[in-house]
Formats: structure tokens, C-alpha cells, sequence
């Protein structure tokens, strides 16, 4: 072995150890970070539900059953998120108050995994001027992924009873609230994050990947 | 389609990092014929993954860390592009004309000159596919978890 080609071996061999022991050092941290205490209401079967330590409301309700049009104009109705987990949350496309500032923070939690087992629910509460058209539009000029997210429209009277059955009544649409709903996959609201908040959104980030492993 | 590209050629990487071991054992034993098919294989998904690398590239063009993990720790995004990214990027390119030059020497039957080459070209060329395929476990797998703290 020349002198040359020793260098070259032990150099690159040097990379490749290094390179892996800092992969490895990543992944403890990432599962310590991913063991660290979230606010979400765990789900004991023997144990009734506990408060956490924020002295949030435990969320412990089922999710309503409804039936929309989605931005494909096609009807969409709650049996179809059987099995994912899901957020839900108000909005109407001409909304200049809280939904835009939502809007960017929601679509960076939606980033954080392409798992097809996520959807984001985003219920119209103008559901007047908010038609399947006027929504596709509004998708379209989101970043977010086109097929998990579903931007539904409907009758008033339905989206008032869905709007109040989360525990988000709303009046006016401009007086919506800006709280996403998280749902798992068995159709349960195990909490709740106020989506123009840095912290609370990081904390959904880290919650939906709670609930994806929590399936596995 | 696009979204699954990743994933294949990260396969085709290391799929490639497997048939160059196998290559170099082989040849050290003096199978020079079958040595000869493997590292043409070995070139093949080498090749694909370079096209597919290409493609995905072409869809993404701005893949940058720093938007994609914002919340990754400055420790590791630094970590990853001196210590991972950059060497592999260089390696990457470099080894481009080697690998073309060992590759012309075989087709001439120039076997000192071959092995001259190429006994620098196998180490660049495994560590580049093995970097590949950690560098894809990085940004698909662990950053998104790293991520969504």
C-alpha cells in the first residue's frame, strides 16, 4: 500500500467513523427529546384520565361525525379519518385575522412528517362565500400537502353543532378561535393548541409523532 | 412518484456500496469475470441513482436544512454539512473522472493501469455510496425527529 493510498483510506475511514458515531449520538437525542414529558393526555385503559401538569381541561371527548364538501367539491364525512390521526380546526378564506398568521406555523407542523396516516382538517366557518372552488384556490396557494389536507364547506346549522361538539363555538366567522383540535386514530380529541403560538405548534409537531408511534 | 425517489435511491446507493464490497473481495480472489459483472452492475445503480438524484433535484431544487428543520440544533446542522454533506458532495464529484478512467482502462484490457486507478477510486467510491445512503437515513428519517420536538 503506497503512502498515498493509506492516507486516502485512513482519512476516509476516519470520516466514516466519525460520521456514524454522530448519527448515533442524533439518535439517542432524538429518542431522549421523544421520551421527555408532553402535555398530552396519555391514554391508560386501566387508569382514568390524569390532568396534566399545566392544569389543562383534560380533553378526553369523541370526535363528532359530520359530513362536508372538500375542496375537490367531493362530500367528506368524518368515517373517512377512521384509523389516521388528525387535526381539526376553523378557518374561511378571507379570514385577515388570525388565519393567516395560523396558516404559516400550521403548514410548518405539517412539514414535519409526510406520514399518509396524518390529515388536516380545516372546516370553513363562511360556509356562504366559502364554496369547493373558492377553497381549492385557497389549497392551492398553501404549501401544505394537497392530500392530507382536507378544507371543508357545508351547511351553517352542521358546522355550528361540529364547531361546538370540539368545544370551539363560534358566532361570527371573524370571531372563530384559533385552536387546533388533535384527534387519534381511534376518533378520540386528546388535546388542543392555540395555532398563532410558537411553543403550543412545536408541541402539536412533537404530539402527532407521539400518536403515530403510539400505533405501531 | 417523485416522493418515493428518495427512498429508491437511497436503495440504488446502497445497493451499489454492497456490489463494490462484493467487486473488491472478488477480485482480490482472482475472479477477475465475475468481478468484471459486478462492478458494471455496481456502476448501473450508481448511474440510476445519480439519474434519480438529478430528477429530484430538478422537483426540489431548494432542499436547504435550515427551512426544511428549523428547529434543529445549530450543533448538528453544522455536524452535518462539514463533517457529512461536504466531504461526500466533494468525494461525489470527484471520483467522477476517476471512475470514468478505471472504467476506459478495463475496456482496453490496460490492467496495471486499471489497478493503478483504481485502488484510490473503491475507497471514494464506497465511502460516497455509504455517506449516501446515512445521508438519506439524516434528512428523511432523524431530522424530522430531531425536527418535531
Amino acid at each position: 500500500m503506497s503512502s498515498a493510498q493509506r492516507t486516502l483510506t485512513v482519512a476516509l475511514w476516519f470520516l466514516v467513523v466519525i460520521s456514524l458515531l454522530g448519527v448515533l449520538a442524533m439518535q439517542r437525542w432524538a429518542s431522549r427529546r421523544e421520551r421527555g414529558d408532553s402535555h398530552m393526555i396519555v391514554l391508560n385503559p386501566d387508569q382514568p384520565t390524569t390532568l396534566p401538569a399545566d392544569e389543562r381541561e383534560p380533553l378526553n371527548i369523541p370526535a363528532p361525525s359530520f359530513s362536508f364538501t372538500d375542496q375537490n367539491g367531493q362530500p367528506f364525512d368524518a368515517s373517512m379519518l377512521k384509523g389516521k390521526v388528525w387535526t381539526f380546526c376553523l378557518f374561511f378564506s378571507e379570514c385577515q385575522g388570525i388565519c393567516p398568521a395560523m396558516r404559516q406555523k400550521f403548514e410548518a407542523v405539517q412539514s414535519v412528517t409526510d406520514d399518509p396516516n396524518v390529515s388536516f382538517v380545516l372546516l370553513s366557518v363562511d360556509p356562504e362565500r366559502d364554496n369547493p372552488a373558492k377553497l381549492a384556490k385557497y389549497a392551492a396557494a398553501s404549501k401544505a400537502d394537497p392530500k392530507r389536507s382536507h378544507l371543508l364547506t357545508g351547511d351553517l346549522e352542521e358546522t355550528h353543532r361540529v364547531a361546538r361538539a370540539f368545544l370551539i363555538p363560534f358566532d361570527l366567522p371573524v370571531n372563530h378561535s384559533a385552536k387546533i383540535m388533535l384527534v387519534d386514530q381511534g376518533g378520540i380529541v386528546r388535546s388542543f393548541y392555540t395555532g398563532t403560538d410558537d411553543d403550543e405548534m412545536k408541541r402539536l409537531a412533537k404530539d402527532i409523532r407521539t400518536l403515530l408511534n403510539e400505533s405501531k | 412518484m417523485i416522493e418515493k425517489l428518495p427512498a429508491i435511491n437511497a436503495t440504488l446507493n446502497g445497493l451499489s456500496f454492497l456490489l463494490l464490497c462484493t467487486g473488491f473481495v472478488l477480485i482480490k480472489q482472482g475472479k477477475w469475470r465475475a468481478h468484471g459483472m459486478t462492478m458494471a452492475v455496481a456502476l448501473v445503480s450508481s448511474a440510476l441513482f445519480l439519474v434519480g438524484y438529478l430528477v429530484h433535484k430538478v422537483y426540489y431544487p431548494d432542499i436547504r436544512i435550515t427551512t426544511r428543520f428549523p428547529n434543529l440544533s445549530t450543533t448538528w446542522r453544522y455536524f452535518y454539512w462539514f463533517v457529512i454533506l461536504i466531504p461526500h458532495l466533494i468525494l461525489a464529484v470527484a471520483m467522477l473522472p476517476f471512475i470514468g478512467k478505471g472504467l476506459y482502462h478495463a475496456y482496453k484490457r490496460e490492467w496495471a493501469k486499471h489497478r493503478a486507478v483504481n485502488r484510490y477510486t473503491i475507497w471514494i467510491w464506497l465511502y460516497v455510496s455509504l455517506t449516501g445512503v446515512l445521508i438519506y437515513y439524516l434528512l428523511y428519517h432523524l431530522f424530522p425527529r430531531l425536527n418535531g420536538q
